[in-house]
């Protein structure tokens, strides 16, 4: 069972429910949560845990050789304008490569070699009944995608229950992620903000035909009629809401997972109930 | 002057902000605000305001397979983004890049020219807001946010603008790094979390390789006020102020309209105010 915890809008509490609801779902199966929030991840926070041993993401970046007698077929078939000519040579400039090899494809004469350059890494913590992989890019790079597709490749295993949790946003990042998932999640807040960024989101997943649900965090800040209108619109059902609590916000600083002691740990399990029914 | 308020992480009231700043410094200079959350547009539904202009951008490309196509799997071993899926092209993956055309040996792929987006502007109560809109799930965010750099500074050239206000969008990757390149001048927003120290963290080292001067502002402090202390000991010299936690934040969202007109004397509104205060005389400084 492979379920995206996603929301179109940042901060409306993806990350928490998803690490949350990953702890109670590893009580039932073997778990892993995939961090796909590859600019700004941060689930590993929520454990403690620090980031360390990093598998590299590479990409391909061509290296020019001897071969070369200036053609410029490359140049012209670069879509990211990395290669220039420049003072009787082909430049790369790696940093506004997109690893699309497209250039080692077009050079008639075999003159490019196969360089690589890192863009990412993917780190693995093992914590208590759950494995975490976390996909991170390198500063500067523009794209998560291959962090992301390399955190996915690594995830294969007999997991029971893969959770993903995506970043903000609706860009092709976040639909790689979610294409990939049996079930989606949407996170959102009673906001006009929220409920914009959700209708965006709702659009992606009708798009890709996935069963989609909706969870309304800190419901109780704001009017969630608009919500529940186009949910109802879209056929799409509410899971849960979670009201706010300022006791959440202190389990968010001190890095500790929700437990019994805060109310909306009960809508957790909830949640986490739901996508063992739904997987079953 | 240029001026991006951006946070790595979302959800930190980086809009909350922007939105009051532009409210605010609209009443003094000749404002330009660009909306750089191409994904998920919210400036112009914070302010409340109606953007009259709208100009179509085509500049994405897309692989499309004709019926020629008899599924040799030559573009699926080139396509570097998991795209080719012959004899369908993945529509929210693919990139453009043509290499599945050029292996093709029976021509049966089509490299074609599709949306990537709106861009909406228009002058508003606040100056002139633009803001865009990617289609949905494609590539080239980044480019869209150039794009929408070159009406801000059309608009600069024309009207004769003081002050730029440029929201950036959550996260590091190509909508942010587009958004801040050309600042004069970066605002970070963080509250007192830890997922908020390391997504600032990193933001910061793009702001620095762009070498812009960096500000910090400490968004609901009192939420615990020891990270806030360390928050500050971490951005030493950097701290132009600390917001309060307030209900009425939400409420002034809920309202579309900034915190500082819907409650001045709200107890954020009055922390931002002195916030701008300092924005202002680095303006002055600067200008």
């Amino acid at each position: 069972m492979k379920v995206a915890f996603t929301g179109g809008k940042g901060g409306t509490g993806k990350s928490t429910i998803a690490v949350n609801v990953a702890n109670v779902l590893s009580k039932f199966g073997k778990a892993v949560l995939i961090d796909a929030d590859a600019g700004c991840p941060n689930d590993h926070i929520f454990f403690g845990a620090e980031l360390r041993n990093g598998t590299p993401v590479e990409l391909f970046v061509p290296i020019i050789n001897d071969r070369c007698d200036l053609c410029e077929k490359c140049v012209d078939a670069c879509p990211e304008n990395a290669l220039i000519k420049l003072n009787g040579k082909i430049k790369v400039f790696p940093n506004m490569c997109n690893g699309c090899g497209t250039c080692k494809i077009v050079c008639p004469r075999n003159a490019i070699d196969n360089g690589k350059k890192v863009v990412g890494y993917v780190y693995f913590s093992k914590l208590r009944g759950l494995n975490l992989l976390t996909a991170s890019i390198v500063e500067g790079e523009k794209e998560s995608l291959h962090a992301i597709n390399k955190a996915k490749s690594l995830a294969r295993g007999d997991y029971d229950f893969y959770i993903y949790d995506t970043s903000a946003g609706t860009g092709s990042s976040v639909v790689s992620v979610l294409e990939d998932a049996d079930i989606i999640v949407a996170v959102t807040e009673p906001t006009p903000f929220g409920a914009h960024d959700l209708k965006l989101i709702l659009d992606i997943t009708s798009q890709l035909n996935k069963r989609t649900f909706v969870v309304i965090n800190r419901s109780d800040i704001g009017d969630n009629s608009k919500i529940e209108r186009l949910c109802n619109e879209r056929g799409v059902k509410i899971i849960s809401r979670i009201k706010f609590d300022r006791e959440l916000v202190k389990y968010y600083i001190s890095q500790k997972l929700l437990d019994e002691n805060v109310d909306a740990y009960s809508e957790i399990k909830r949640i986490a109930n739901f996508i063992r029914g739904e997987s079953s | 002057m240029r001026i991006s308020v951006g946070s790595g992480k979302g959800g930190v009231g980086k809009t909350f902000f922007a939105s009051s700043m532009i409210s605010h410094f609209s009443k003094k200079y000749k404002l330009v605000s660009m909306d750089a959350d191409v994904d998920a547009p919210n400036l112009a539904l914070a302010l409340g305001v109606e953007l009259r202009n709208r100009k179509s951008v085509s500049i994405s490309k897309t692989a499309v397979i004709n019926d020629s196509c008899i599924r040799c799997m030559r573009c699926v071993e080139v396509c570097n983004f998991g795209a080719a899926r012959p004899p369908k092209i993945d529509k929210f993956l693919c990139e453009g890049c043509g290499a599945c055309a050029y292996v093709c040996p029976v021509n049966a792929i089509n490299i074609v020219t599709r949306k990537t987006g709106d861009i909406l502007w228009g002058k508003t109560r606040y100056g002139y807001v633009v803001s865009a809109a990617l289609e949905l799930g494609r590539s080239g965010s980044g480019m869209l946010v150039d794009e929408e750099k070159k009406i801000v500074e059309k608009i600069l050239h024309e009207e004769n603008e003081d002050m730029v206000v440029i929201d950036v969008p959550a996260g590091i990757e190509c909508t942010t790094i587009s958004a801040i390149s050309g600042s004069d001048v970066f605002v970070g927003v963080v509250e007192p979390t830890p997922q908020s120290l390391s997504d600032m963290k990193r933001m910061l080292k793009i702001v620095n390789h762009f070498g812009i001067e960096y500000y910090i502002i400490i968004n609901k402090f009192d939420l615990d006020e020891s990270f806030s202390k360390k928050l500050e000991s971490v951005f030493s010299g950097r701290v132009l102020g600390k917001i309060h936690f307030d209900d009425s934040v939400p409420f002034s969202i809920s309202k579309m309209k900034p915190l500082v007109e819907v409650s001045p004397s709200a107890i954020a509104s009055l922390d931002a105010l002195r916030i701008f205060e300092k924005i202002d005389d680095i303006f002055k400084l600067r200008r």
